[in-house]
């Protein structure tokens, strides 16, 4: 078993290696395509973007030595590629005096701190009111805080972060609407964030503590004679709460690059701005240096949680070591459609 | 609620498709002198922006907008994973492969960031847009119908119609096809919201179609102006918020009634 | 070990079980009451063991869990008392209920793999049941644990303690879940259809451990729609139908002499080894004819990513015009696949199918293939659910494009007739249909193409016995009047042995065992005939005629 975790573990590391080098050329290919190449970009862009013409030109210059003038495309991509291996991705263009590795150092710290707070809060809120929702099903309880998730699911968090602002600071002044000075501007960001995975956790939650309170198992434990709490602590959390590292985990990771709207329209110095920006103003270096971290983030999250996973539930361990492909069809490829199923009977009364 | 909400989206539609019949003023028009008027100022019933333009006709036709981004992106996305999800799922093999190979690719990339790159390199026109939208969405539905149509494959009736002697097409299309259609409209369902979600989105970062008017630039600028001119941003933020909820009932509503007969067949 | 003193007031001289006037129902969706258990009464004495048997949807599994309030939400106890060795369960409080459940009481399910927590290794899932119940400290009851696995035949008891309920194999699985039920000592174990998910062969060591049980003293219920199981230790029997009890009393007398029309009708359809043998040879044997469907030598192994299966090894088959041929085997045997491989929807990787002498699986061999057609296993699945009833069933001639619609129309009309359904049912679902109704339908759409060999695969182990009867006439009938061949594929011995002419035995991809069926059933010849044989449990006390119960 043990040897057949570890070469699952090989054959994912290799095909994660597969798809960045494929992500990364995809990437490349596109930007080529933009107006302007990769590498004399700056002649198209100069000037639009208010950077002093001395300035353009200094970079220009620095562009040709580290690419190379009138050298084929793929050419490129291989020094960019060079590059990326040893963590140098050159400078940006827009910030010259900047290179793209330490925008991104600069910048990830905040999102991801962002991103982390924000799944906390999600999953510290989201787990006791799914449980909760789940033990008192088809009451008001259940049905009243499902409604009240359902509008934190269905608005964007770009528009929650408008109505957060509106009330906190706007009406009652109580906190800033934006900038980045303290803790203070952290509220209302993460409190953003959070609600839109909250709402889906929470739902996932409840439906998987449905599924898990349906199994036979569970009714075996009550004919065993287990208080309530106890068949719900050993036998229901625990088996319910398993799947939700993989719902859990993607979040996060999109949370960690996905908090362009949040950091835009709070002014905060996050990797996602750097990247918006960097694509309004064409900046190639820092576009393709953030695509590729990013897709880093991505992949290396998907791999811990498939083996995370397997840790924690000895069945998907043990065919892991068969199966190349985890379980990757999970809740958040169908928005909303986590299975609240009305007409479930086989739910035995607690007690 | 699904009722009511069907009743919402109708009439939002109608007003999109005869957007200028409804709006009483221009996208562009500006009413110099009355600029920043508040809410139910005489001739702007929603008042107007910093350029004097009436919001409510601006909230009329970014809503025209944003739907016409959102079904034409899913129309597209829709026939795309259609055919892709049907062959990979049916014939498996290479047209697996390449499924299974988009999707690593696709889920390394977050959609927003995705987007944002597409519309960088072609420009914030309109088709770029609605491709932006159509290519991040289409992965997605392709694997659910993969998944269904291999769960279907199994099923009995397959084999009874194999043993009958059907061949593969008529097989894909008579018996698998109908009985996976419906887990698609739920999802179809779901994605017409995300996808207005994702148009607003990108103008709120100012990469959204240049010359059409939308919702995520009305945010953007009324963020801005949150303090001083708050009427600019509530009844953007309002509108959006009730379109979005009556898809996402509407969504809720369809998935019900999909489990109803998945469960009553059982 | 001794029992600590129990903390529910137990009186001695009380009977193990007395239940009276029982009512159980559940809520409708449409807000009234679905009485699924209505006034059952019945008594256990120490050491008894009762069998409560029924078809599906008659209450007997709502009525031991209603027992222990072991009910969905949606179910409520209406009405009745219930006392074990003197303690009120129905008036009981929760608090007195668990200390009742898994302490007094012992329960044992249907399918393991259900009812065992799959993330938490066998013998802590063991250990729950005496700590739970403060019965000794957690190392004892580990050991405990440990001990009971061995009672339990569990070869390795420590080791398999620390391994997941997936990890073992079924019927391991099985007696893990009958040793959590008794390693608290109850007083009474409750089974509900203990063995129905296994083998016949791993059914039989499975209960000689619960008659082991019964043999130590513990009171025993046992609800099964297995006439045999219940037969094979239990001393009472309560015959329930759509939640009453039709005949209760000693299960000797009750099965050799039933009383009452509903017992009499579930003996009569309860098919046994032996009936035909009893029944006298036909008096005109029909006269041997060249074999019309021949498989030769056929090899599939079916390849994963897990490893190899090799599902069938060197299958050799002949069935002739007009006749059955049985095909039985445990499952995993590769039954279903010979099927399959008959009917061409796997290739073999050697050997080749012969109808008429002209190989199935070549290029000219679709209008071949057509006269072959299949029945398969689960009615409601293998008909197409947005099709109806006549459009499944003339479905293959629109494939092929006999006839004109108003034709076929009329056919499928005809088939319905013919399978005992109205020519009107043709414009319903298949789901508006029972499964008895839904496997004839299946049926006629089988007929539809005239085919001259029909592949049955386990026709009707997803139906109650009644319907299996009727199912099995109709297809004797067909037979008869249309002269399809057969090749029957079934676990159910007696069904083979109703049904074929000759048998064939198959054991791990193999046939092991072939010939005309009084051979087979009369003179077995190799050792795992004989266990399938031994393995299967009497109804009627001695194999009496049929016609004697009638």
């Amino acid at each position: 078993m043990i040897v057949g975790y570890l070469e699952y573990v090989a054959r994912r590391l290799v095909r994660m290696v597969l798809s960045l080098v494929v992500v990364s050329a995809l990437a490349f290919t596109l930007l080529q395509l933009a107006p302007g190449s990769f590498a004399d970009i700056q002649r198209a862009n100069s000037g639009s973007t208010g950077m002093a013409g001395a300035g353009a030109q200094e970079v220009a210059g620095e562009f040709a030595t580290r690419y190379g003038d009138e050298v084929p495309a793929w050419q490129q991509y291989l020094v960019f590629m060079k590059g990326a291996l040893t963590w140098d991705l050159g400078p940006s263009y827009k910030y010259p005096a900047q290179s793209v590795e330490s925008i991104i150092a600069q910048g990830f710290p905040v999102s991801a701190a962002l991103a982390l707070l924000a799944t906390t809060l999600a999953l510290a809120i989201a787990i006791p009111i799914g449980v909760f929702a789940a033990l008192k099903q088809r009451t008001l309880w259940d049905s009243g805080s499902m409604f009240v998730l359902t509008l934190g699911h269905a608005l964007p968090n770009y528009l929650t972060a408008v109505f957060l602002v509106l009330v906190f600071a706007g009406a009652w002044h109580v906190l800033p609407a934006a900038g980045w000075n303290g803790p203070e501007n952290l509220v209302l960001p993460v409190v953003a964030l959070a609600i839109g995975p909250l709402a889906v956790l929470a739902r996932y939650v409840r439906s998987s503590m449905l599924d898990t309170l349906g199994e036979e198992y569970v009714t075996a434990a009550i004919a065993k004679g287990g208080r309530p709490g106890v068949v719900i602590r050993k036998h229901v959390l625990r088996n319910s709460l398993i799947p939700l590292v993989t719902v859990t985990g993607p979040m996060l990771a999109a949370l960690m690059t996905g908090t362009v709207f949040i950091e835009t329209m709070f002014r905060i110095p996050g990797l996602g701005l750097s990247f918006t920006q960097a694509a309004s103003s064409r900046d190639m270096p820092l576009l393709m240096g953030t695509t590729l971290f990013f897709a880093i983030i991505l992949m290396a999250t998907n791999l811990v949680v498939d083996l995370l996973y397997g840790l924690l539930d000895p069945r998907v361990r043990a065919e892991s070591g068969r199966k190349l492909r985890g379980p990757r069809i999970s809740r958040r490829d169908i928005p909303g459609a986590d299975p609240d199923q009305g007409g479930r009977s086989g739910v035995p009364s607690l007690g | 609620m699904a009722f009511i909400s069907l009743w919402v989206v109708a009439l939002l539609v109608l007003v999109a498709i005869f957007a200028p019949l409804v709006a009483p003023y221009g996208t562009q028009e500006t009413d110099y002198g009355h600029q920043l008027a508040p809410i139910g100022s005489p001739g702007h019933l929603l008042g107007t922006d910093t350029l004097g333009r009436d919001i409510l006709s601006r909230l009329v036709f970014g809503f025209r907008t944003a739907l016409l981004v959102a079904f034409a992106a899913e129309v597209i996305s829709v026939l795309v994973a259609l055919v892709v999800g049907l062959l990979a799922g049916y014939r498996g093999g290479r047209a697996d492969g390449i499924l299974m190979a988009a999707t690593d690719i696709m889920y390394a990339f977050p959609t927003y960031l995705f987007a944002v790159l597409l519309v960088t390199v072609f420009g914030r026109s309109f088709w770029s847009v609605m491709a932006a939208i159509a290519v991040a969405g289409w992965v997605t539905q392709a694997r659910l119908i993969r998944a269904q149509v291999m769960t279907l494959k199994r099923r009995d009736y397959v084999e009874a119609a194999r043993s009958m002697d059907a061949q593969g097409p008529t097989i894909a299309m008579r018996y698998i096809l109908p009985n996976a259609l419906g887990p698609l409209l739920v999802t179809t369902s779901f994605a017409v919201p995300a996808a207005i979600t994702t148009e607003a989105g990108l103008s709120l970062l100012g990469l959204g179609i240049s010359d059409m008017p939308s919702w995520g630039a009305m945010i953007n600028e009324g963020v801005r102006y949150a303090s001083s001119a708050p009427h600019m941003i509530i009844s953007p933020a309002i509108a959006f918020a009730v379109t979005l909820l009556a898809f996402t009932w509407i969504g809720d509503g369809i998935r019900d009634a999909f489990d109803i007969t998945s469960e009553a067949r059982r | 070990m001794s029992r600590s003193t129990s903390p529910v007031t137990i009186d001695p001289q009380a009977p193990l079980l007395e239940v009276s006037g029982l009512r159980t129902g559940f809520r409708r969706a449409d807000g009234g009451q679905f009485v699924a258990v209505d006034d059952v009464t019945f008594r256990l004495e120490q050491g008894q063991a009762l069998a409560i048997v029924g078809e599906s949807g008659s209450g007997k599994s709502v009525t031991i869990r209603s027992l222990l309030r072991l009910l969905p939400r949606t179910a409520s106890i209406l009405g009745g008392e219930a006392r074990l060795a003197g303690i009120d369960l129905i008036g009981a409080s929760d608090r007195t209920l668990r200390r009742v459940r898994g302490r007094e009481v012992g329960m044992v399910f249907q399918n393991a793999m259900e009812a065992l927590n799959p993330t938490i290794p066998v013998g802590r899932q063991l250990a729950e049941a005496l700590t739970w119940h403060g019965l000794c400290s957690r190392g004892e009851a580990r050991a405990r644990a440990i001990t009971t696995l061995g009672d339990v035949g569990i070869p390795e008891p420590e080791r398999r303690a620390r391994m997941y309920p997936f990890q073992l194999s079924g019927g391991m699985r099985q007696r893990a879940m009958i040793a959590m039920a008794i390693i608290a000592e109850p007083r009474l174990v409750v089974a509900d259809e203990p063995t129905t998910a296994l083998d016949v062969t791993v059914q039989a060591q499975v209960l000689d451990l619960l008659a082991e049980i019964k043999d130590r003293g513990t009171g025993l219920i046992m609800v099964t729609h297995d006439l045999g199981v219940a037969r094979r230790f239990c001393d009472d029997v309560l015959v329930m139908n759509q939640g009453k009890v039709v005949e209760s009393g000693r299960i000797d007398a009750v099965l050799d002499s039933p009383r009452e029309p509903y017992t009499r009708m579930l003996l009569e359809a309860t098919l046994e080894v032996g009936d035909v043998a009893a029944t006298p040879p036909e008096a005109v044997e029909a006269p041997v004819r060249e074999p019309l469907l021949v498989a030769e030598r056929l090899d599939k192994t079916f390849r994963s990513r897990g490893g190899q299966t090799h599902a069938v090894r060197d299958v050799s088959l002949a069935i002739r015009p007009g006749r059955t041929l049985g095909l039985v085997g445990e499952s995993g045997s590769g039954k279903s696949t010979v099927a399959r491989l008959v009917m061409g929807l796997h290739e073999p990787d050697s050997g080749r199918v012969l109808l008429d002498g002209q190989d199935v699986h070549g290029e000219e061999s679709r209008l071949q293939r057509r006269r072959m057609q299949m029945v398969f296993q689960n009615p409601y699945g293998s008909l197409l659910p947005h099709y109806t009833a006549g459009a499944n069933i003339t479905e293959s001639l629109r494939l092929q494009e006999i006839g004109t619609t108003g034709e076929r129309t009329e056919r499928a009309a005809e088939l319905l007739r013919l399978v005992g359904l109205s020519p009107d049912d043709a414009r319903r679902y298949p789901q508006q249909f029972s499964g008895g109704q839904q496997q004839r339908i299946a049926i006629a759409r089988a007929l539809a193409p005239e085919p001259d060999v029909l592949v049955c695969d386990e026709p009707t182990s997803a139906l109650d016995v009644s319907i299996q009867a009727q199912i099995l006439d109709l297809l004797g009938e067909i037979q008869e009047r249309l002269g399809v061949a057969y090749l029957l594929i079934s676990h159910n011995l007696a069904v083979v042995e109703r049904m074929s002419d000759e048998v064939a035995v198959m054991k791990d991809g193999a046939i092991v065992e072939r010939g005309e069926r009084r051979a087979i059933f009369g003179d077995p010849q190799h050792p795992y005939t004989h266990q399938l044989l031994d393995a299967i449990l009497p109804v009627r006390g001695s194999r009496m005629p049929r016609a004697a119960i009638a």
